[in-house]
């Protein structure tokens, strides 16, 4: 709605300064130019916020055989920032809640693996990395 | 061994020496594992050699917890291993294991009985593997579990009611075959999360739900759950996930969900819900996402419209885009909804609140209220020999036992919580604890009927100052059963009755004698105080809800044991049920008979075919006997499908060494519904 309004005043004023000089004809192309960029920016936007929508999932996916524990703790880390609900998580098969092995999924944190017995919090669904 | 599971034969080398004998121990049930897998096409466990136990490739060690000077296996730890195989009976050897993850791996079989020795066992991930049979019941007597993930399986039938009996905090039982009934105990469960999507649960969603108080996110998606939503779900303070999308529910939105404070995610989309949405729950303070399309909805709040989030299509909304055709609305609307007929159990307060009952009359007894309750146990006593002959010794010896009864009241506590069925335990608990309603709730069933209601009247016309005390006298001791819980659930949704605890008895006696709630109603304003009374009618209109399932609990009393007895004829019922509602079912495909063990060895060296086909085990044997028909094709298919993803490729797939496709998939299965902002492209200006 708000493109077709300038859209019809474009269209106006087009005719207008096609009947007086090809002066017109250069603005009217900066305009398109401007509208065309405006266009990609809006169409890109909502892709980006579905993108980010799409990130909350609790559940880490797999990451088979990540013995570099610089990179796991960087990509864990990560990927738990964006963790909102375990439950939703959980409705995808190959997800653990932790991708740390050997850690348990109540102590998600950097060392954890060296003893199993220690965990950092009692309710799942509030453990954070 | 006598319970079909399988063990290996380990011989353990003389030569090897360990640090202490629990890794000895470790050492013979990592070698039985290690002869029972069939697979492992990452070289997993090419490391389990020697007496190092701690230094193989997903083991774990600690110092053990109850000697610190001894190292000991503490966790497991295969996920996403792809391993394929069975788990022996010789893991039970590991009794100082705290977590056990073996998700994405192809094992198949049961769960060893032997897995009951691990008492420190405190997370249980045996999900996206191939197990199969009956829920595997040894995880019951795992007193340590706290996370149990079954999930992405092939387990079937019932789901034990001891389950919701256990201190859990996470259960993870979706995407498998559970079928029948959801126990009415579900709401003993004090976990924070559970998810039972992707399975075909069907009757009642179990009012019991109410006392889930550390409850953050529950998923009930994709089931066959046939009932009226429970207005319990308001009592849950901290939940913040609500999914019982693609169900068959019935009756409308219950306006106390409006009590959730928490709510972040509701989703009810793809039932048979009908009503007007509740303003209430479009006001909730942090709800992001609200998504009740396709549905019978006729009346849409404002405040639903300017939530972040929201989906209202395919519903008989007037001036909404995209609703359903005239014709269906109407055709729906011709058969009113009676959430009476469902059945379903009430709601029962958990027996946490019962132990401070008995609390609260002990105080009382010793004081001068202890004349007042003695006149009023005296009252009911007649009202209730009446009805039992049995009852009339028992006003005699009442003012003597007041003493001796808070005593044995005490012990009584802890024992309701020992029985598996503490949703029947806690209402004789309550009467147990004053003598008077103990005996009542025996005649309180033949008050309810309408011919024990006129005997209440005649007591009340003998004499006007008993008259008022005996009408006072029966219907508070009918809520006396239900007052000291209701106190306990009415704060919640009403803060205002919360502060005059006295006349929340006084209101529940009117709800509770609805049939005969005009000479009641009459006889409670003149002898109790105006303000007692005025709290009584705004809780009164919530009671009723409440009450009239208690109607059905004598109804639903018997019918329970003849449900249980025909639960094998009950799958060819489920099953015309599952095709009226055929979308969205999962494949039903034949339970993946395991290899037996004596042929475990011998595929090592050579699997062959051969030996595949004797082999089956006794625990397949009973899944067989469950074959489901196929589903129809799907109706219709909505924006937010839940893909059910299931492994039907049998157990036969692991001894083909040579195809071991690892697990590509990294997201799967559907995220939270989230509508974004439409976005209207302009269409382009024309060019000259």
């Amino acid at each position: 709605m708000i493109f077709q309004q300038p859209s019809k005043t474009e269209k106006k004023e087009e005719n207008n300064l096609n009947k007086q000089t090809s002066m017109a004809n250069t603005y009217s192309w900066l305009f398109l130019a401007i509208c065309a960029t405006l266009l990609l920016l809006l169409s890109s936007s909502p892709t980006a916020d579905a993108g980010a929508l799409g990130m909350e999932m609790t559940w880490i996916p797999s990451m088979p055989m990540e013995e570099e524990f610089q990179l796991d703790s960087e990509i864990s880390r990560r990927i738990l920032a964006t963790t909102k609900y375990i439950s939703y998580g959980a409705l995808q098969r190959n997800t653990v809640p932790c991708s740390r092995r050997g850690a348990s999924y109540y102590n998600c944190q950097p060392g954890a693996q060296a003893n199993p017995y220690s965990r950092g919090c009692s309710a799942i669904t509030r453990c954070r990395s | 061994d006598e319970f079909g599971d399988r063990g290996e034969n380990v011989t353990v080398d003389p030569s090897l020496v360990f640090q202490n004998d629990r890794l000895r121990n470790a050492y013979i049930a990592l070698q039985a594992w290690k002869q029972a897998i069939l697979s492992d096409p990452r070289n997993q466990t090419t490391d389990w050699v020697g007496s190092q136990v701690c230094s193989y490739t997903g083991v774990y060690c600690a110092p053990a917890l109850d000697n610190p000077n001894i190292r000991t296996v503490a966790g497991i730890d295969l996920n996403h291993g792809d391993i394929a195989g069975y788990l022996p009976q010789e893991l039970g050897l590991l009794v100082d294991l705290a977590l056990f993850h073996i998700n994405s791996n192809r094992f198949c079989g049961t769960v060893p009985h032997k897995f009951d020795r691990l008492k420190l066992l405190y997370e249980l991930d045996l999900s996206n593997n191939r197990f199969a049979g009956k829920f595997p019941e040894v995880v019951l007597r795992l007193p340590s579990l706290k996370f149990l993930d079954l999930r992405f399986n092939e387990f079937e039938g019932t789901v034990p009611r001891e389950l919701f009996d256990k201190d859990l905090d996470a259960i993870f039982i979706n995407d498998n075959r559970f079928v029948f009934d959801l126990p009415d105990n579900l709401g003993n469960s004090p976990v924070s999360v559970i998810v039972l999507a992707n399975n075909r649960f069907h009757g009642c969603i179990p009012a019991s739900l109410g006392n889930m108080s550390n409850l953050n996110e529950i998923i009930l998606m994709n089931n066959a759950f046939r009932s009226c939503l429970p207005s319990e779900i308001g009592l849950l303070k901290n939940l913040t996930v609500f999914d019982v999308s693609f169900n068959q529910l019935l009756g409308p939105l219950p306006n106390a969900v409006g009590n959730a404070v928490s709510m972040e995610q509701l989703n009810v989309a793809h039932n048979l819900l009908s009503g007007q949405i509740p303003a209430s729950i479009c006001m909730l303070p942090h709800l992001q996402n609200f998504t009740y399309s396709f549905n019978f909805f006729t009346s849409e709040p404002p405040a639903c419209l300017v939530l972040p989030a929201f989906d209202d299509r395919l519903n008989c909304l007037p001036a909404r885009p995209a609703q359903r055709p005239p014709p269906q609305c109407k055709s729906f609307f011709s058969k009113p909804v009676d959430c009476n007929s469902f059945k379903c159990k009430p709601f029962v307060p958990s027996p946490t609140p019962s132990p401070a009952t008995p609390v609260t009359p002990s105080p009382p007894s010793p004081s001068t209220p202890s004349p007042t309750t003695p006149v009023t146990p005296s009252p009911t006593t007649p009202v209730t020999p009446s009805p039992p002959s049995p009852s009339t010794p028992s006003p005699f010896p009442s003012p003597t036992t007041p003493s001796p009864f808070p005593s044995p009241t005490t012990p009584v506590t802890p024992s309701p919580p020992s029985p598996s069925t503490p949703s029947p335990f806690p209402s004789p608990t309550t009467p147990v604890t004053p003598s008077p309603p103990s005996p009542f709730p025996s005649p309180t069933p033949p008050v309810t009927p309408s011919p024990p209601s006129p005997s209440t009247p005649s007591p009340t016309t003998p004499s006007p100052f008993p008259s008022p005390t005996t009408p006072v006298t029966p219907s508070p001791t009918t809520p006396v059963t239900p007052s000291p819980p209701s106190p306990f659930p009415s704060p919640p949704s009403f803060p205002s009755p919360t502060p005059p605890v006295t006349p929340s008895p006084v209101p529940s006696p009117p709800s509770p004698t609805t049939p005969s709630p005009p000479s009641p109603t009459t006889v409670p304003p003149v002898h109790s105080p105006s303000p007692g009374y005025l709290p009584p009618p705004p809780h009164s209109s919530p009671i009723p809800p409440v009450y009239p399932p208690q109607h059905s609990p004598p109804s639903h009393t018997p019918k329970p044991p003849p449900s249980n007895s025909p639960s094998p004829p009950s799958p060819p019922h489920h099953s015309p049920a599952q095709r009226v509602y055929p979308y969205l079912s999962p494949p039903p495909s034949p339970a993946p008979p395991c290899i037996r063990t004596s042929s475990t060895p011998s595929p090592m060296s050579t699997p062959s075919p051969t030996p595949y086909l004797p082999p089956p085990s006794p625990s397949p044997p009973p899944p067989p006997v469950y074959v489901s028909p196929p589903p129809p094709p799907p109706v219709q298919y909505s924006s937010p499908p839940p893909p059910v993803y299931h492994s039907p490729p049998p157990c036969e797939t692991p001894p083909s060494v040579s195809p071991p496709p690892p697990p590509a998939p990294v997201y799967e299965g559907p995220l939270p519904p989230i509508v974004g902002l439409p976005y209207a492209s302009p269409p382009p200006p024309p060019f000259y």
